[in-house]
């Protein structure tokens, strides 16, 4: 069980190493996913018990997982992919403007 | 009761059914944005004048205490949805002359705007709360590119790296804090937070101190706000520097303050990482403003400085403190506002962005000049004006609390802010050779900043009015025990110092 948060750490700072250390905007978005991700699994990792099912309150059941971390996993799923798409769609207007896709040589503003 | 969720749900309804009303009844469109902008504002208002007395709140869907999502508002966040709701809607005015093309996306998307700053200032939710944190976030980003211009993709872009980052950390503190306690609920985090071991509670306070920080530009976080300050449109760039950015710094408030009592920040040295950063953050944004050529660059470097004097009053954790950073979020907004709007009548009708080619600019367009002129000695601060009354406030906050570098900080900063204000005011006013025939500028689009800097007067001269009722706000920001008591639905408040 401990070894899922390992996952996670690993996950996590993969993510922040790629945004980090990389000037391509396609790998500086999947960096951002990666993180995303990461929380994602983190979110369902606490809440997950063996055998658990979902509370429901007419059904029969002895062990419950707990709702609320799977319902803010479902939500940050939701905003990673509009944020997601939204830093695509500024990519592709960025490539025509500038015909690169390097960060570094994205530089008009400055100061 | 109801007044509180309506404030969040008309402006998003109206977002959404303004796709309709634009296809089929484009008539009644400006009635219809401008409605909506004065259906908010008043709510807000009857919505401040219900918990100016007894705070409130609010179950979503009628479940029980702690079981739902509930909205809770207390003094401060009823100032701030009046302050929201006013600047919106003189924003809204001021968009209606100044926004020619796509108005469908824009109204849409500035409706989505307000609803998520009125939702992140009324909600008693810290999950809901970061879903309003991503909304207005993510509105940001779209806004800020609005122009479709390269130099906005590219300060919209990097606004965004940085804005998803920080929304993965709060993300994070969110889930930690969840983990250790079992609940959303921030009055009920009031007591459960109490459990957290302080090892864990120190992780979560970095978390959000970068995770918030980064949005309302606390240096070094600072870099993406004068790119997109600058070159967003207009009224969103008075909008994203008089009120986003001070919604995110409540936001900040809010969570630390239930998760820590004041003791545990002064003994975590909190009061020094606050009050330092916000000089770094003063000195920073007055320099690097004195160095600008481009006039929405400058003035948004000065809200960056304008940010630092706010940390310096917050971070004194007293109420006086407190009270004198209300009242300059309030005067900065306000000023701000009149500033960028008239900046981008500046910029609309001579289509030059530079200060220097701005010369003489006073001939041809008077009454925005002569608004500008007024706005930037105001926030400056000038004895006559607004903002002297909230610097000089945070000024004797600092001193009494034995801070003497911040509060000398705040006169030198002003006087920094007065050297290149005066620089762009000498140049307006100066003569040029050539002859120069005045600009016509429609009425309507003078009306919204002549409107919003009258109310500098009341401002200026019946500040006890205002203060007394920010006066009520520490009682529940400090005395987080208070805050907790909304939920019992108590009558009787802890005094801040019983």
């Amino acid at each position: 069980m401990q070894f899922i948060y390992l996952v996670v750490i690993i996950l996590f700072c993969l993510g922040l190493y790629t945004i980090l250390m990389n000037t391509n905007l396609i790998k500086i978005i999947i960096g951002i996913n990666i993180m995303d991700s990461s929380l994602v699994l983190l979110l369902v990792a606490l809440s997950y018990k063996p055998a658990g099912t979902a509370p429901i309150i007419d059904k029969p059941y002895s062990v419950i997982v707990d709702p609320i971390p799977q319902a803010l996993a479902l939500t940050a799923i939701v905003i990673g992919a509009s944020i997601t798409a939204l830093m695509l769609l500024l990519t592709i207007k960025l490539h025509r403007n500038y015909n690169t896709l390097d960060i570094s040589e994205i530089r008009r503003l400055r100061g | 009761m109801i007044t509180a969720i309506s404030l969040v749900v008309v402006p998003l309804l109206a977002g959404f059914s303004f796709l309709f009303i634009d296809k089929y009844l484009a008539k009644f469109r400006k009635l219809f944005i401008l409605g909506t902008g004065l259906i908010t504002l008043l709510l807000s208002i009857n919505l401040l004048i219900q918990v100016s007395n007894h705070p409130l709140i609010y179950n979503l869907g009628n479940w029980k205490e702690g079981i739902g999502i509930s909205l809770i508002i207390d003094p401060l966040g009823g100032i701030l949805a009046v302050l929201i709701a006013f600047i919106s809607f003189i924003i809204i005015a001021y968009s209606l002359s100044y926004i020619k093309n796509h108005q469908l996306k824009y109204y849409t998307l500035l409706f989505l705007l307000i609803a998520g700053m009125l939702g992140m200032v009324l909600t008693g939710d810290l999950f809901n709360l970061y879903v309003f944190f991503e909304i207005t976030s993510i509105i940001s980003y779209v806004l800020v590119a609005f122009n479709k211009e390269d130099i906005s993709f590219e300060a919209s872009f990097k606004y965004m790296i940085i804005g998803s980052i920080s929304g993965i950390l709060i993300l994070l503190a969110i889930i930690l804090i969840y983990q250790s306690t079992g609940t959303l609920n921030l009055a009920q985090l009031v007591i459960a937070a109490r459990n957290i071991p302080i090892q864990l509670k120190k992780v979560i306070a970095v978390l959000i101190l970068i995770g918030f920080g980064a949005k309302f530009a606390v240096v070094p976080l600072h870099t993406w706000l004068p790119d997109a300050h600058s070159t967003a449109p207009s009224p969103i760039s008075a909008l994203l520097s008089g009120v986003v950015i001070k919604v995110f710094l409540y936001a900040l408030l809010r969570v630390l303050f239930i998760l820590f009592r004041i003791e545990e920040l002064l003994a975590l040295d909190f009061n020094n990482l606050f009050v330092y950063s916000g000089v770094i953050t003063l000195f920073t944004g007055h320099l690097l403003a004195y160095r600008q050529d481009k006039l929405k660059r400058l003035l948004a470097y000065s809200s960056i400085a304008q940010i630092g004097y706010i940390l310096i009053g917050v971070g004194l954790f007293n109420a006086a403190g407190l009270e004198g950073a209300i009242y300059h979020v309030i005067n900065h907004a306000v000023v701000k506002g009149v500033l960028f709007m008239t900046a981008g009548i500046f910029i609309l009708k001579s289509k030059k962005k530079n200060i220097a080619d701005l010369k003489g600019i006073a001939y041809q367009l008077p009454l925005s000049s002569f608004i500008f002129t007024i706005s930037a000695l105001n926030i400056v601060g000038l004895p006559p004006f607004n903002s002297f009354i909230s610097k000089w406030l945070l000024l004797h906050a600092a001193l009494k609390a034995d801070f003497i570098i911040p509060a000398s900080s705040i006169l030198i900063g002003s006087l920094i802010s007065l050297s290149y204000y005066l620089r762009i005011i000498t140049l307006l006013y100066s003569k040029v050779k050539e002859e120069l025939t005045s600009i016509k500028v429609p009425y309507q689009l003078q009306l919204a900043p002549l409107l919003l800097s009258l109310f500098y007067l009341p401002l200026a001269l019946f500040p006890n009015f205002l203060l007394l009722l920010i006066k009520k706000a520490p009682l529940f920001l400090l005395k987080t025990i208070n805050y907790y008591n909304i939920l019992l639905g108590g009558e009787e408040w802890i005094g801040l110092f019983g």
